[in-house]
């Protein structure tokens, strides 16, 4: 036990006496406070609008104006310089030679990569207070916080945090120098760049391969849903990531078995993302609730005791397809108990030209319990009775839905610059330099 | 203590260790002598389990510690607070890190960083973490590399006084007086092979010579 805190300490001092953490801080403070100036800014010029008009001020909400664009920074800071911190944690004990004076003393590689991983997920948890101190700002300027929507935002930029850590872990202990690991740490977070871009606007393969870019991973967090599978797919990257790192720092090991040990590591984790997609479960953590019916439909189509199987004849790059998958299926899929949705469409159907020649395409088809009916529309208000008539389920009542008020704020100035600009990064200079003079009495 | 039985390692393709056998009995203070690249220091990271074996096999019942030449562990980091650290992990009274620091002379440099330390300094700011550790077997690699005279015969004394205390002591070290004066056994390492050992008096057998170390080294 003693062992293992006298370590921590070591590992922990380690780190602060670099100036990567002060760098991280100073850049994260000020892209932090441009940003949140920045949102605040078109924020209060629709809230200026949405003032005199009540119908205009529904559509403002701080979640999405306010802090989503704010936790952007800390988006960017991870993906371009937090890599090259966590890089410098492993990368510096090997070239310094602390790697085998500690592999010397005993410790085990994956505990020396535990320890590491610990430290920068504990300093990552700190840098995430610049974003979360600007929303603290935003509430003491009179602005409405959503907690559960924030918390999941919060925990969505903390996760997407630790898998950048582990794999930036991971290419310390592949690479031979730091460069070499930091091309490697970059080629899978810009990559994840360039397949969520070439997703969004290429389609084809790009498109296939962009739900395993990063930054979609991060993106229904910020749309404020809590994806189930997320839950599984992450940790289950993050410890495969740690496992894999511990394995190639060790210089001893045979290449042959580090090679096998990857080839197993790769594969669990193309297992458990092939797991995780098939769990469709979200949580909806929006407060204007804008990813689930009413509570009332909820209600009663959580009430439907058999299957209901959903073909759609639609292609995924159709637009249909989408609307119908946001609006309808993603929804049905959080409440239905037992609900299967099929997509029978070729890509080839639908191509760039237009539509296909097949006249059954467009057709969604609903079967309950021997019977079937279908339809073409993407709209809740023609699908819901549809569903209700087929699965023989009672519509809800009308009841009167609260409508989201939404929280039209206007400020005059920009606020907080004086907190990101000068009193954060003045803060992280006063403890680096008190780490730099720092000199521990010896007992 | 310490087996090695066909000791083989090979990197990037090439033979750089081939078919050692040795062994290290407890107590002794082995030296390791050989030319630049005869394979000293890949036989002390093999003997660490720092570098896969090829071939054959490494026993031992003990733990050890091996001191690389030429590292600077832990840069940022003060000479006191690491000894101090050392001397926590290995649960040390203050008193013998106390010790220490005298022994090797290294209070005037507690406050100083291990990257802002001459070679000499650093050198013995190592050795004194080395010896903090309770490992019984210790590796040691140039222990006297870039200390003057006084401060190798010091270091020198530390060694011996390490041996007199129940540890044993694989040394490679480059100066052969040094070697001679301070080892009791020696293995002969020449381009990966091991063409000799025993004690000085076994080698001038072997060898055919009534010289000092350096000339048994070079009639071998």
């Amino acid at each position: 036990m003693r062992f293992d805190v006298t370590l921590w300490r070591l590992e922990l001092r380690q780190f602060l006496t670099g100036r990567a953490w002060f760098g991280l801080t100073l850049i994260l403070s000020v892209l932090v406070g441009s940003t949140f100036a920045q949102a605040v800014g078109i924020f209060s010029e629709g809230s200026r609008s949405a003032l005199a008009s009540p119908d205009l001020a529904q559509g403002l909400n701080p979640y999405d104006g306010i802090l989503v664009p704010t936790f952007g920074s800390a988006y960017l800071v991870a993906t371009l310089l937090l890599p090259f911190v966590a890089i410098r944690q492993i990368g510096q004990d090997r070239e310094s030679g602390a790697l085998k004076l500690l592999l010397g003393l005993g410790c085990s590689p994956l505990r020396i990569v535990l320890r590491k991983f610990l430290v920068l997920a504990l300093a990552w948890a700190v840098f995430l207070l610049v974003p979360l101190s600007a929303a603290l700002l935003w509430m003491r300027l009179g602005g409405h916080v959503h907690g559960p929507a924030f918390a999941g935002l919060f925990l969505g930029h903390f996760c997407y945090g630790l898998v950048v850590i582990a794999l930036a872990l991971l290419a310390g202990s592949l690479g031979r120098s730091a460069a070499t690991a930091s091309l490697l740490v970059l080629a899978a977070t810009l990559g994840s760049w360039v397949l969520d871009f070439g997703g969004a606007a290429g389609g084809g393969w790009l498109s296939r391969l962009a739900p395993l870019s990063l930054t979609q991973a991060l993106r229904p967090l910020e749309r404020g849903l809590l994806p189930l599978g997320h839950l599984l797919t992450w940790p289950a990257l993050v410890m495969v990531a740690l496992a894999l790192a511990a394995c190639w720092l060790h210089p001893g090991r045979p290449i042959v078995r580090k090679g096998i040990s990857s080839l197993a590591g790769v594969a669990l984790v193309l297992l458990v993302f092939l797991g995780a997609a098939r769990i469709q479960h979200s949580w909806d953590l929006t407060e204007d609730r804008r990813h689930s019916f009413p509570i009332a439909v909820e209600r009663a189509l959580a009430g439907i005791p058999g299957h209901l199987e959903i073909e759609v004849r639609l292609d995924a790059e159709d637009p249909r397809w989408m609307d119908l998958d946001r609006g309808i299926l993603h929804r049905l899929q959080r409440v239905v108990p037992h609900l299967r949705v099929v997509r029978t469409i070729a890509t080839a159907a639908f191509g760039r030209t237009g539509p296909s020649s097949d006249d059954r395409y467009g057709e969604v088809i609903y079967r309950y319990q021997g019977r079937e009916d279908m339809s073409r529309s993407t709209s809740s208000e023609e699908i819901l009775p549809l569903i209700y008539t087929l699965t023989e389920t009672p519509p809800p009542a009308e009841g009167p839905e609260i409508a989201y008020p939404g929280y039209p704020r206007v400020l005059a100035s920009p606020p907080g610059m004086l907190w990101f600009r000068l009193f954060l990064p003045l803060l992280a200079l006063a403890l680096w330099a008190w780490q730099r003079i720092y000199n521990p009495k010896p007992i | 203590m310490l087996e090695a039985r066909n000791l083989s390692v090979r990197l990037g393709g090439q033979p750089i260790l081939q078919g050692l056998n040795f062994e290290i009995q407890k107590g002794e203070r082995l030296g390791l002598i050989g030319p630049n690249g005869a394979g000293k220091t890949t036989l002390l990271e093999a003997l660490a389990g720092l570098l896969p074996l090829a071939e054959g096999r490494i026993e031992h019942r003990v733990q050890l510690f091996y001191l690389p030449d030429g590292i600077t562990p832990w840069a940022d980091l003060r000479v006191g607070e690491l000894m101090t650290t050392f001397q926590r992990l290995h649960h040390r009274e203050v008193g013998e890190r106390k010790r220490l620091t005298s022994d090797l002379d290294l209070e005037p440099v507690q406050g100083k960083r291990m990257r802002e330390l001459s070679k000499g300094n650093r050198k013995r700011a190592l050795l004194a973490l080395a010896f903090l550790t309770r490992a019984p077997l210790l590796l040691l690699d140039e222990p006297f590399d870039g200390l003057d005279i006084h401060q190798a015969r010091r270091a020198m004394d530390l060694i011996q006084a390490q041996q007199a205390s129940g540890r044993t002591l694989l040394l490679s070290i480059h100066e052969l007086r040094q070697a001679e004066g301070l080892c009791e056994r020696f293995l002969i390492l020449v381009a990966g092979r091991l063409v000799a050992s025993g004690t000085l008096g076994e080698l001038r057998a072997h060898t055919g010579t009534t010289d000092g170390l350096e000339e048994v080294f070079l009639a071998v």
